[in-house]
C-alpha cells in the first residue's frame, strides 16, 4: 500500500526579483515500511518538495498545482491553473491544507529538520516541548508525559533523562538536541518520518549514530521515512527507494540498486563521480570530479532538459525541448534523452 | 541570583544617595527662596524667623548635613509650601491618584499594544497593519498636552461625554488615560510587531507548525513568548515614568496626582518637597529595573546573573 502519494506538484515561491520556481512537477510514491532517499544539491528542491507537503511553506511560498494523498485519503488537490496565478484562491487553499494538516503532522506525520541549534524553542524546557504532542493527541497527564518522555530520550541514546527534561536546548551539546528533535518527532509514534538533511549538521560519529538509530527506530515502530539528503553514502547504507531531484525536477528515481549500479542519467553518473570512493584492486587514489557550472536560476528555469548547461553529452535536442520521463524496469525511470531509444538509435546511425 | 539582587540594592542605595545630594545641591543653587513669594507683606524680621525656623538661614553644608541625616532616619522633612504637612505625607496624598491612572494607562497601553502589534505582524500589508503603522508615526510625534487638549475639546466640551477635569467618577479617567497610553500605544505596537515578525520567521516555528500546534498556540506561546524580551525592555521604564506622572496631564485635568506637585515644588522653592519627591522617583525607577531584570530571568533562561 503507498502511505504517501504526490503527483504534479509545483510550488513557487513570490519575491522582489521575480517568481521563484523550486518544485517544478514533482510526483513521486512512497510504499509503506520503505525508507526512501530525495538527493540532489543545494537548491534542488528537496526540501521545498517536502516542505510544500507538509504545509510548512513560509509566507511568500505557494503550491500553484498538484495533488497529495496521505494513507488513502486526499489532502490537496490543486488543479493546473492558466497562463496567470490567482493568488488570493492559493492563499486560501493554503491556509484549507494548514488546518487539513494540523491533525496530521506531529501525529501521523513526523519531522526532523536540518539545524538542531535553531529548530527548538530556545526558552521552553525539552520537556516542555516534548510533551505538547502527546498532550494534544493523546490528552496524557503530566505524569504520563514524563514517563513517556523520558523513555523515549532513553531510546535515543540520552543519559540523565530525567534531569534533560528540565533542561533547556542551549544547556545541550548538537548532538543531544539533534536526538532531542527525534525523540520529539518519534514520541507520536508517526506512521511517516521525514528527515530533512538530519545529520548534515553533524559531525561523523554523531552522524553514524543518529542513522543507525533511525534505522533500529524504524523496524521498532514500523513507520516509513523519507531521508532528504547531499550525502549520496547515507543513501547507499539506508535506503531502499531513491529519487535524485536537479532543479527543481526529478532527474532519476529507482531502486538503491538501479541508482548505484545502473544510473542512466549524467547527474546521477556525476554525483557519483564526486563522491570518495576507495578502490580495492589498485589500491589507487581517485580523483574526485566535480559537476562544473553551478545550478539553473530557478526564476527562469531553462526551456529544455534542466541539467543542460552542464551536462557533458547535452545535444540540441535537449536545450530546445524538455525530455520526457522513460519507464526503464518496474522501478527504474530517468528523465534524460538519451534513454529515449529514438534518440539513441539516431545517435548511433550518425 | 540572591547575590545580585543584594549587589543592585546596594548599588542602588548609593545611586540615591548621589542623586539626594545633586537634587540639593541644585534646587539650592537656583536663585530665590520658598518664602520670597510672601516677603513683600511680610516684616524683614517676620522674614529672618520663618528662615530660622526651617533652618534655611544656616550655611549651606550644614543645612545638607542635616538634611542628610535626617534622610537616614527615614524623614525627608517639612514641606516648607504647606507648613505642618511632612513631605512623606504629602507624597502619600498624591501617589494614590497618580497610582490609579498609571495602572489604568499602563494595563490599557500593554492591552492595546500588544493586540495591535500582534495583528499586525500576522497579517503585514493589510488594513490593519496600515492603520497601525499610522498610529505609531501618530502616537510618537503628537505631544500629550495635544493630544488632551483634542480630547478635551471633543469629548468634554462638544459632545460631553464625559466631565473635563477631576477624578471624581469612574468617566473621568477615559480622558486622561488615553492621553498617557497613545505615546506607550504606539511604541508598544511598533515593538511587538517587529519583534514579532522577527519570531515568527523563526525555525523553531517551523517545528511547532511540524508538532501539529494550533495556529493559536504557535503564535501566542512559541512566537509571542520569544518576542517579548524586547516589549518587557519598554514596559520597565514605561511604569515608572507613568508612576512618576505626568504633570502635563495631571496639570490639565486638574488631577491632585504627584507630577502636579512636583511642578509646584519646584515653582515655590519647597526645597524639602522637591528633594523628597526626587529621592521617591529615584526609588521607583531603581526597584523597577530590578523587578525588569528578575523578569528578563522568568522570560528568557539563557539570561544569567552572577
Amino acid at each position: 500500500m503507498h502511505i504517501l502519494e504526490v503527483e504534479h506538484l509545483r510550488s513557487f515561491f513570490t519575491t522582489d526579483n521575480g517568481v521563484v520556481k523550486p518544485v517544478r512537477d514533482v510526483s513521486f510514491k512512497l510504499e509503506s515500511g520503505e525508507i526512501l532517499g530525495i538527493v540532489g544539491e543545494s537548491g534542488s528542491g528537496k526540501s521545498v518538495t517536502m516542505f510544500s507537503v507538509m504545509g510548512l511553506l513560509a509566507k511568500n511560498g505557494y503550491v500553484g498545482q498538484g495533488r497529495v494523498v496521505f494513507e488513502g485519503k486526499e489532502l490537496l488537490h490543486i488543479q493546473p491553473g492558466e497562463d496567470w496565478v490567482d493568488l488570493r484562491a492559493l492563499k486560501e487553499q493554503k491556509e484549507e491544507y494548514e488546518k487539513k494538516l494540523e491533525d496530521i503532522r506531529g501525529k501521523d506525520i513526523g519531522m526532523i529538520f536540518q539545524d538542531p541549534m535553531t529548530y527548538l524553542n530556545p526558552i521552553l524546557t525539552i520537556g516542555f516541548q516534548m510533551s505538547e504532542g502527546l498532550k494534544r493527541y493523546f490528552h496524557l497527564s503530566n505524569e504520563e508525559c514524563r514517563k513517556r518522555n523520558i523513555e523515549m530520550l532513553e531510546m535515543v541514546g540520552i543519559t540523565n533523562a530525567e534531569k534533560r527534561l528540565s533542561q533547556y536546548p542551549f544547556e545541550l551539546s548538537g548532538g543531544m538536541r539533534q536526538r532531542v528533535m527525534i525523540a520529539m518527532a518519534l514520541n507520536a509514534r508517526p506512521k511517516l518520518l521525514i528527515a530533512d538533511e538530519p545529520t548534515t549538521a553533524l559531525d561523523v560519529t554523531i552522524q553514524a549514530q543518529i542513522l543507525e538509530l533511525m534505522q533500529e527506530l524504524k523496524e521498532k515502530i514500523g513507520m516509513s521515512i523519507i531521508l532528504i539528503t547531499h550525502d549520496l553514502g547515507v543513501v547507499a547504507s539506508m535506503c531502499t527507494h531513491v529519487i535524485i531531484m536537479y532543479g527543481g525536477q526529478i532527474m532519476e528515481e529507482g531502486s538503491d540498486m538501479d541508482i548505484f549500479y545502473h544510473s542512466r542519467h549524467p547527474y546521477t553518473e556525476g554525483l557519483l563521480n564526486s563522491v570518495t570512493t576507495y578502490d580495492e584492486k589498485t589500491k589507487a587514489k581517485r580523483r574526485l570530479e566535480p559537476i562544473e557550472g553551478s545550478p539553473p536560476d530557478l526564476r527562469k528555469p531553462p526551456i529544455g532538459c534542466a541539467f543542460v548547461d552542464r551536462c557533458k553529452y547535452a545535444m540540441k535536442l535537449c536545450k530546445e525541448h524538455e525530455p520526457p520521463v522513460m519507464q526503464l524496469s518496474d522501478t527504474h525511470s530517468c528523465k534524460c534523452w538519451l534513454c529515449n531509444p529514438e534518440v539513441t538509435a539516431l545517435k548511433e546511425g550518425k | 541570583m540572591v547575590k545580585y539582587v543584594l549587589k543592585r540594592i546596594v548599588m542602588g542605595m548609593l545611586a540615591i544617595f548621589i542623586l539626594a545630594s545633586v537634587a540639593f545641591f541644585m534646587i539650592h543653587a537656583v536663585p530665590g527662596g520658598p518664602f520670597d513669594a510672601d516677603s513683600t507683606e511680610m516684616s524683614e524680621e517676620a522674614y529672618r524667623n520663618l528662615e530660622a525656623k526651617y533652618g534655611i538661614d544656616q550655611p549651606l553644608y550644614k543645612q545638607y548635613w542635616m538634611y542628610m541625616t535626617n534622610l537616614l532616619h527615614g524623614d525627608f522633612g517639612e514641606s516648607l509650601q504647606y507648613t505642618g504637612t511632612s513631605v512623606a505625607d504629602l507624597i502619600g496624598r498624591g501617589i494614590g491618584a497618580t497610582a490609579r491612572l498609571a495602572l489604568c494607562a499602563l494595563i490599557f497601553s500593554v492591552v492595546v499594544g500588544l493586540t495591535l502589534g500582534i495583528s499586525a505582524s500576522l497579517r503585514p500589508d493589510s488594513g490593519l497593519d496600515r492603520f497601525c503603522t499610522a498610529l505609531s508615526t501618530i502616537g510618537v510625534s503628537l505631544p500629550n498636552y495635544v493630544v488632551a487638549i483634542i480630547l478635551m475639546f471633543v469629548f468634554a466640551l462638544k459632545l460631553k461625554w464625559v466631565p473635563v477635569t477631576g477624578l471624581d467618577s469612574y468617566k473621568c479617567y477615559f480622558l486622561p488615560v488615553i492621553a498617557l497610553s497613545l505615546n506607550p500605544i504606539a511604541h508598544l505596537t511598533k515593538l511587538t510587531k517587529t519583534s514579532m515578525i522577527d519570531a515568527l520567521n523563526q525555525d523553531y516555528i517551523v517545528l511547532a507548525k511540524a508538532k501539529g500546534m494550533k495556529k493559536f498556540r504557535v503564535v501566542c506561546l512559541h512566537a509571542l513568548k520569544n518576542a517579548l524580551l524586547p516589549v518587557v525592555t519598554y514596559v520597565g521604564p514605561l511604569i515608572s515614568s507613568l508612576m512618576i506622572g505626568s504633570f502635563v496631564v495631571e496639570n490639565m485635568f486638574t488631577i491632585p496626582g504627584i507630577g502636579k506637585m512636583l511642578a509646584t515644588s519646584i515653582t515655590m522653592r519647597d526645597y524639602t518637597t522637591l528633594t523628597g519627591m526626587v529621592i521617591f522617583y529615584g526609588v521607583t525607577v531603581i526597584v523597577i529595573g530590578i523587578i525588569v531584570d528578575l523578569v528578563y530571568v522568568l522570560i528568557d533562561p539563557r539570561v544569567k546573573y552572577d
